[in-house]
């Protein structure tokens, strides 16, 4: 008969023989952290017998940790009373150990004998007569490791947990003792050969590997956890989203986060009056406090008031009010990625053209489950000679096919600088019909100011709340979750493509 | 958006038919209008409308498009109209404390029940809060015209020398005891700026006061169910506002069976009519309409569709003479008129086209192509991304992370303190997620790339976003030799030229903190972070971070 055992469970089983057959786990001179697990294997092939005994243990409570450090009450008082010669008013004590501590320790130290009381007309004073604080010796002895609850002196131990001193805690205590045939094994009256686990270069190298037993692994048991590094599971959506329209034939563009009023609502044709402008609905920024410098827009500026107080050149009759440039001028947050598109076309695109802009906006909203101060937008547009409505639908329809929805819908709506504006609708399997973009072609009042020859050259626009598009790929419900806190989430959440 | 409540009941009423929801709902597709609920057992139904049809505020207006879709009623309605019953003077010194006036009467209206007169205060109510800017721009008085005497003369007289009793009182009050005492005068009375303290007032001719505007009414022209003949005025700061306001409300009424007398306003310098007796006219081709529409729909069509939405049109030839009712605002150009006969012809029924011709170029900017390429590298270093907001607080930023405070972007108008600033630096961010994080697994690499926002004067927003990237690696030992390893993996596998110099910098540790130059531009700083500032985020072990500005060639 021949037994085969890795090194490990050989070292247990030599050891455990060593100490006479029979141990506690804990006491084997071997490696602790893989003993149980060896131990375990010698149970499987029947060399040892494995008990395991619930034990009561005392442990030190935080307060007695901290009084072994500090010192314990009584100690204090006995250090307190021997500067001051042996003998002290209480009144005077009281700056020498806090208030509740000076209780403890004139009750503590009268019942142990280390003080006496004696009362006078001027007041009550302790006497030193002792100096062993018994209670220091037991403290370091359970504090050095547990000690088992059998092996205190009952009275003593009623007296630690009064004072809150010691916990009791409960324990497993694993037992081994070798089996007839672990002893044989042993002894060596049984063969044993020693299996080998991970293969090293010395066994390569030096041909024992071919010699030795390679231990066959359990195959169904669970590897070590390995977290490795990793994309953010909403930018990886993004990147997902950038590919599909960058396919498309789509350039991306850019703008700053502090934005002017002019390029975030202005050249938009949004009026100066509009609800969207107004303190609740965007960011005003307080500092820098200058506005901003569009000298270098001039041209357009102008162009721009001319089509918001009468319709400049564009065939509209504009908005009919007195336009302000110091309204235009104000610095906002960036409150729509239209901003970046506006600074695009407004630079002179050829025609035709596709961009797009994936970027953070902000709105001063109540960040709750569906709102959030800030979040990302995604917006394209069509710069071509031509383009119609129906064109405009069939850019969302095939955006929304790559996004992996089949069946899309289209309803009216209204967006103060598309006009038709469209809002497109895509089927969702479990949640019905869903809200996925706002979209339409740009407005004459935008385009001509910019020097586009509409209605020749149309511009086909579309923007997608694209976080919470993100929230249903990812099955959150709390927009707060794209912007999650939580390493564990991000360890353990899957990159869905 | 607004959102409109109505009675079934009366809503049913009006229109001559019940709808089930599904009915009513796949007119609504024809139209901006959503159908919010639809409840029969609370007899109730909400809309939700668009900013550009105020006129559907009320629910007669909804009912006029749906009589349209349903071809129950086609074109421009056509209420009964007597003109220049009256005058409304308009003195010179309101023009100071609130300038403009319109008003109409309407008579023989059906407003027998309580319902139909709640739904026109709802209206009322819903658009001084949207229109209106909270009374500001827009203010509206409802009155029973059988208590006024006319001529009307709109004036602004001093608060002390005028009283009435306001609208729910019992007592005569003076104009400022109206303003100081009352509900509506405490809540309104910012809304008049009153040079040498005179408020607009309306009177009629026996000088008894109908209204003060935009505060309120006068106890002596309430509503009462049953009332038939109403008096409208509509006061603010933008004529334009006021006299659309007046058309919807007087439009509403005209649903009601009510007959529209328009009125005279007389002000110092000119004689103006409302509500305005003709419809506008908008001149556009029938080409126009099809280039934008993308089908070939004749004029004829197109003036069948424009009916269907309750306006009306000719066509001579190609050019079509489209005939825009007062209570329609959003007819700025001939795209609004395309628009129309797009939506009420049917997005769904156009179909969609893909178009093949248009060839251009798909890119990354050159920002996100960075970003991209130093993401790879530090995930295959092992580091999780995590992505942080950029709107923070000052002391997320510096006092709690022992960074010496500087100019950072702040809002004016926070909604909260903690999100007051735009952040300046990726590395508060990652500190404070390693210490929402104490409890998971270390070592704790995480990295995050990401604009920040950095003040500069000579910039066109007198600020400039930046990109960087930061990491952070935490773990029981860990140090600068680590951190240094990795961002010197980071810079030499992308083509970055990566040097140190000594430096000194929150939330660094002096003589383990250097500034990161790369390829010879001062970009970042690295280091290993002061325990104290650990501490005090409940960090119990090393963190070495570093954070550098993407070199980007933009353009």
């Amino acid at each position: 008969m021949e037994i085969s055992l890795s090194k490990g469970e050989i070292e247990l089983l030599i050891e455990l023989h060593s100490r006479g057959g029979r141990a506690r786990l804990d006491d084997l001179g071997v490696d602790k952290s893989r003993a149980a697990a060896w131990a375990n294997l010698l149970r499987e092939k029947g060399l040892v017998d494995v008990r395991e005994t619930k034990r009561r243990y005392v442990i030190l409570s935080d307060r007695a940790r901290r009084h072994l450090k500090e010192g314990l009450p009584e100690e204090k008082l006995i250090r307190a009373l021997n500067r001051m010669g042996g003998r002290a008013k209480l009144s005077d004590l009281r700056g020498s150990l806090p208030e509740e501590e000076l209780n403890v320790a004139l009750g503590e130290g009268r019942r142990k004998g280390i003080i006496r009381l004696e009362r006078s007309d001027e007041g009550t004073y302790a006497i030193l007569i002792g100096k062993e604080v018994p209670e220091r010796a037991i403290l370091e002895r359970i504090s050095s490791s547990p000690v088992p609850e059998s092996e205190m002196d009952p009275s003593i131990l009623r007296d630690l947990k009064r004072r809150g001193l010691v916990e009791l805690v409960e324990r497993t205590e694993v037992e081994l003792e070798l089996t007839d045939l672990g002893r044989k094994a042993a002894e060596g009256s049984i063969k044993v050969v020693e299996e080998v686990g991970k293969l090293t270069r010395d066994l390569i190298l030096t041909g024992e590997w071919k010699r030795r037993r390679l231990k066959a692994y359990d195959v169904s048991a669970s590897p070590p956890v390995t977290y490795p590094g990793k994309p953010h599971p909403y930018v990886q959506f993004l990147e997902e989203v950038r590919e599909i329209l960058i396919g498309m034939g789509f350039a991306e563009v850019k703008s700053p986060i502090v934005e002017a009023e002019f390029w975030n609502f202005d050249v938009l044709f949004q009026a100066q009056d509009h609800p969207a402008r107004e303190v609740h609905d965007s960011y005003q920024v307080a500092y820098p406090s200058r506005g901003a410098d569009l000298s270098r827009h001039s041209d357009l500026v102008e162009r721009v008031r001319q089509t918001h107080e009468h319709g400049w050149k564009t065939g509209s009759r504009g908005w009919g009010y007195e336009w302000s440039f110091d309204i235009a001028r104000r610095l906002i947050l960036r409150s729509q990625t239209t901003a970046a598109s506006a600074r695009s076309l407004a630079s002179g695109l050829k025609v035709p053209s596709k961009i797009f802009a994936i970027d953070k906006v902000f709105r001063p909203e109540t960040p709750d489950r569906t709102h959030a101060i800030e979040f990302h937008q995604c917006e394209g547009v069509v710069l071509a000679e031509n383009m119609n409505v129906r064109h405009l639908m069939g850019f969302l329809a095939e955006f929304a096919k790559q996004l992996g929805f089949r069946e899309v819908r289209f309803k009216p709506a209204y967006f103060p600088f598309t006009e038709p504006s469209v809002e497109a609708y895509v089927k969702h399997e479990s949640l019905g019909w869903i809200e996925i973009a706002g979209s339409g072609l740009f407005r004459p009042e935008m385009l001509i100011p910019m020097g586009y020859d509409y209605p020749k050259v149309q511009a086909l626009a579309w923007g997608i709340g694209i976080g919470r598009l993100a929230m249903i790929r990812l099955g959150l419900d709390d927009i707060r979750e794209l912007h999650s806190q939580n390493l564990e989430y991000l360890r353990r959440a899957k990159l869905v493509w | 958006m607004p959102i409109v409540t109505v009675s079934m009941k009366e809503f049913f009423r009006l229109l001559g038919e019940e709808l089930s929801e599904d009915e009513l709902s796949s007119l609504l597709e024809y139209t901006k209008v959503n159908l919010e609920s639809y409840d029969p057992d609370e007899g109730e139904m909400e809309f939700e409308i668009t900013a550009d049809r105020m006129d559907l505020v009320a629910m007669e207006g909804l009912i006029r498009l749906i009589k349209g879709l349903t071809e129950r009623e086609l074109g421009l309605p056509r209420y009964p109209m007597e003109r220049r019953a009256f005058q409304v003077r308009v003195t010179e010194r309101v023009s100071k404390v609130r300038p403009y006036v319109v008003a109409a009467v309407v008579r023989g209206v059906d407003l027998t029940t309580e319902e139909s007169l709640i739904s026109l205060i709802e209206a009322q109510e819903k658009i001084h809060d949207t229109l209106g800017r909270k009374r500001r721009r827009v203010s509206i008085g409802l009155h029973d015209f059988s208590k006024i005497v006319p001529p009307i003369t709109y004036d602004a007289r001093p608060a002390d020398e005028v009283s009435f009793v306001p609208l729910g009182e019992y007592a005569e009050m003076t104009a400022r005891e109206v303003l100081e005492q009352t509900d509506k005068g405490r809540e309104y009375a910012h809304l008049i700026e009153n040079p040498g303290n005179l408020v607009p007032l309306i009177l009629d001719a026996r000088g008894e006061i109908l209204s003060l505007p935009p505060i309120i009414n006068s106890e002596l022209t309430r509503l009462t169910p049953g009332v038939r003949d109403l008096f409208i005025d509509v006061t603010g700061t933008d004529l334009r506002a006021i006299s659309y306001t007046l058309e919807i409300i007087t439009s509403a009424l005209g649903e009601r069976g009510g007959r529209i007398h328009t009125l005279e306003v007389v002000y110092p310098d000119r004689t103006i009519e409302t509500p305005k007796p003709e419809p506008d006219q908008l001149v556009v081709s029938g080409d126009f309409v099809r280039r934008m529409v993308g089908a070939p729909l004749d004029p004829d069509e197109m003036i069948h569709q424009l009916r269907r939405a309750r306006l009306d049109a000719s066509a001579e030839g190609e050019l079509l003479r489209v005939l825009i009712p007062g209570f329609r605002a959003d007819f700025l150009h001939p795209v609004d008129v395309a628009e129309e006969v797009a939506t009420t012809y049917g997005l769904n029924n156009l179909g969609y086209e893909l178009p093949l011709n248009v060839m251009t170029v798909g890119r990354r900017h050159p920002r996100e192509k960075v970003s991209s390429l130093v993401r790879t590298l530090m995930i295959g270093l092992g580091y999780q991304e995590v992505l942080n907001y950029v709107m923070t607080s000052k002391s997320f930023l510096f006092a709690s992370v022992g960074r010496r405070e500087r100019p950072v972007v702040e809002v004016a108008n926070p909604v909260s303190e903690n999100y007051s600033v735009l952040r300046d630096s990726l590395i508060p961010g990652l500190l404070h997620f390693l210490s929402a994080n104490t409890h998971a697994k270390y070592p704790q690499r995480v990295f995050e790339v990401g604009d920040v926002v950095v003040v500069d004067e000579t910039e066109e927003t007198r600020a400039r976003d930046e990109r960087r990237v930061a990491a952070a690696y935490a773990d029981y030992s860990v140090g600068f030799e680590d951190i240094y390893s990795h961002l010197k993996a980071l810079t030499d596998n992308s083509g970055m030229e990566v040097s140190l110099s000594p430096h000194s910098e929150g939330p660094f540790l002096d003589g383990r903190c250097a500034r990161v130059a790369i390829d010879g531009q001062d970009s970042g700083v690295m280091g290993e972070v002061n325990p104290d500032v650990l501490l005090r985020l409940g960090i119990t072990v090393p963190v070495a971070m570093f954070e550098i500005r993407l070199p980007i060639k933009e353009g």
